[in-house]
């Protein structure tokens, strides 16, 4: 040990000054579940933070405890409260003493987290030591009111053509994702953080991914994954694995609210990623239920909507006298066998601001993201949308609606007239345009590129079968050759005249180069 | 279940009801309803609660040895008096994991002027 650390070891103990205060405590009544039942604490406050001592520990035992064993009041009752654990259950006893802590549940938030893997009370799990430099704040709070916000009015590209084109999100909104299993949700999550790599530092979203009850081994992939693409140092990871108790999966989506509302504060964007919230309700019931609260439909709690309602509403866009920034909400929602008519799946998407249904059906046969863009909506509209990306996409869903009633009345017509065949033909080529290769986020200017290419025709000489194959071409040929105009629509974020004459010129000039994919 | 008649047994005592009466009014509830198999839980429920209750009601002196005894008393007088307890209301026990110095607990309230947490705050200070 360096003289420093001596000296400053020395000025600590004289400076100490003892106090002797009063404490509110109770006792342990009883424990099991994750569920304590406290004797006393008259004082307790709701959602207030408990401590758990064990008053018989010596000092050497009680310095060598690893972590405090905290406890969250959920139930105020006449003769004494219950706590949810917030730790380690083997912890308590019979008999133990609980210290009222006199505040409501915080956690730390800051840029220190950035590029970590946190549990649900933001403590770091990575195994990179502790984090720097945060401050504190309440894990819940009140949701920004009406005049503290603005519109919705820039868009978060999430790299996926279905999506920015057809479904558009802006940073601000909440946006569901709701499908069976393995239907692709993650992808579209995943996905969305990636794309925000090509976007440039300054206006950069910082992206928060909250896994609450998945498996150990995919939060693992996923946080490789975007170490490997160079995505973790603007994403931090909030992890509740299905191992973890009940508790710290009900909180940690309102963990990743907070870590949002810091940069958001701060007039920067963020966006938070809830994966899934299906997971989470399943958590708050089982909590609910252990804690004696009447059940309602499906066993779920009475208030199972204001537990989704009041974390939703914290995704905002504030106004310029709030600082400009936003936080963009994604959560995610199972749904079983399809059915969006369910408890929470219909919950969920009467709070958000519109939904993207991935189908089953649309997976298996190949077409992935594997999304339903005639039922799936964005209440934000084009509003969250550039002026180069409605240019090519204004008509697509139209298109492709007209096109679902035709194919199937084309399986059953023998004969079919030229306008008919025309339309499915242009149909199928845009559902071939639309696919997507799983973690290949496309920057919003290739995607115009792409569409552009697609809805003036100059892929309707191409086979079906080699779009794909000639729209990678396509794309890697504009931005090695014609790097110009992939440059002029970010920066324009639209197609000016000269652009497009040149977009036009180097299209005519892709095809003659590339005949043998027409052949 | 049988928190539920226990709580009611408990109230009904407070408000001043006899406990032979509350005793005999719970068995006729009880076979009434068809719940006489919840007798015995009720039973033990009924003792836990009113340990409970005689814990909460003794305030408690815990001291380091026997001997420190006289000079917490006098030390804790002051905190005695602004709880409204007198010195005499007070039981005292020992625990030699205070090191020294007293602690005391009265219902939900607890002041700890031990060597055991003053030496505990230092050190997470320290180590924070």
């Amino acid at each position: 040990m360096d003289t420093n650390a001596i000296e400053k070891l020395i000025k600590e103990i004289e400076g100490f000054t003892p106090k002797v205060e009063s404490e509110q405590v109770g006792r342990v009544v009883a424990t099991g579940d994750g569920i304590v039942e406290i004797d006393g604490l008259e004082g307790a406050l709701m959602s207030e933070v408990v401590v758990f001592e064990d008053e018989g520990a010596s000092l050497d035992e009680a310095t060598q405890d690893a972590s405090t064993l905290y406890g969250l009041i959920l139930n105020l009752e006449e003769d004494g409260v219950k706590a949810i654990l917030l730790g380690d259950a083997s912890r308590v006893q019979e008999g133990m003493t609980v210290k009222s802590t006199g505040h409501v549940l915080s956690i730390p938030v800051g840029e220190g987290l950035l590029g970590r893997v946190v549990n649900a009370l933001a403590e770091p799990i990575d195994g990179k030591g502790p984090v720097k430099g945060t401050e504190m704040v309440p894990i819940e709070r009140d949701a920004y009111g009406v005049i503290d916000r603005k519109s919705v009015d820039q868009p978060l590209q999430t790299g996926i053509k279905a999506i920015d084109a057809m479904v558009p999100i802006g940073r601000g909104q909440r946006e569901l994702i709701i499908g069976d299993r393995f239907t692709g949700k993650t992808t579209v999550a995943i996905d969305t953080i990636l794309n925000q790599k090509s976007e440039p530092a300054e206006t950069r979203p910082i992206c928060i991914y909250v896994a609450v009850g998945q498996k150990e081994s995919k939060t693992a992939r996923i946080q490789s994954l975007l170490q490997e693409a160079g995505a973790m140092e603007y994403t931090i990871i909030v992890d509740a694995p299905a191992s973890a108790p009940a508790a710290l999966q009900f909180l940690a989506p309102f963990a990743g609210a907070a870590i949002g509302e810091y940069f958001m504060d701060r007039g920067k964007d963020a966006l938070v990623i809830y994966d899934d919230l299906s997971k989470q309700a399943i958590a708050y019931r089982e909590l609910s239920l252990l804690l004696r609260r009447p059940p309602g439909r499906e066993a779920y709690p009475g208030d199972i909507f204001y537990l989704h309602s009041r974390l939703l509403e914290r995704a905002a866009k504030l106004s310029d006298e709030k600082g400009g920034g936003s936080l963009t909400a994604l959560p995610i929602i199972e749904t079983q066998e399809g059915d969006v008519s369910g408890y929470i799946p219909t919950n969920v998407i009467s709070i958000t601001d519109g939904q993207i249904f991935l189908i089953a059906d649309l997976f298996n046969k190949g077409i992935r993201p594997a999304i339903d863009v005639g039922i799936s909506v964005s209440r934000v509209g084009s509003a969250a949308q550039t002026k180069a990306m409605k240019s090519v996409a204004g008509t697509l869903r139209l298109s492709l609606a007209q096109f679902r009633e035709l194919e199937a009345f084309v399986q059953f017509a023998q004969d079919l007239d030229p306008e008919t065949a025309k339309r499915i033909d242009a149909g199928r080529r845009m559902v071939e345009i639309l696919k997507q290769g799983k973690h290949e986020p496309l920057p919003f200017e290739k995607q115009v590129v792409s569409l552009y290419a697609a809805t003036n025709g100059y892929l309707d000489t191409l086979p079906i079968e080699r779009i794909q194959q000639a729209e990678g071409k396509l794309v890697d040929y504009i931005e090695h050759q014609h790097g110009g105009i992939l440059e002029s629509i970010r920066a324009e974020k639209k197609i000016t005249d000269e652009t497009k004459e040149e977009l036009n010129a180097a299209l005519e000039q892709f095809l003659k180069a590339n005949a043998e994919l027409a052949a | 279940m049988e928190t539920v008649y226990t709580q009611a047994v408990v109230g009904a005592v407070a408000r001043g009801v006899s406990p032979k009466d509350a005793a005999a009014r719970l068995r006729e509830t009880l076979v009434r309803r068809g719940h006489e198999q919840l007798l015995p839980k009720i039973g033990r429920e009924l003792q836990r609660e009113l340990a409970q209750q005689k814990e909460r009601g003794v305030p408690t002196l815990t001291v380091a040895r026997a001997a420190d005894e006289s000079s917490a008393k006098r030390e804790v007088a002051a905190v005695l008096a602004e709880l409204g307890l007198a010195p005499a209301d007070v039981r005292t026990t020992s625990d030699d994991s205070l090191i020294g110095g007293w602690r005391l607990r009265s219902g939900s309230i607890r002041v700890d002027a031990s060597y055991k947490k003053q030496l505990l705050t230092l050190y997470r200070s320290l180590t924070a």
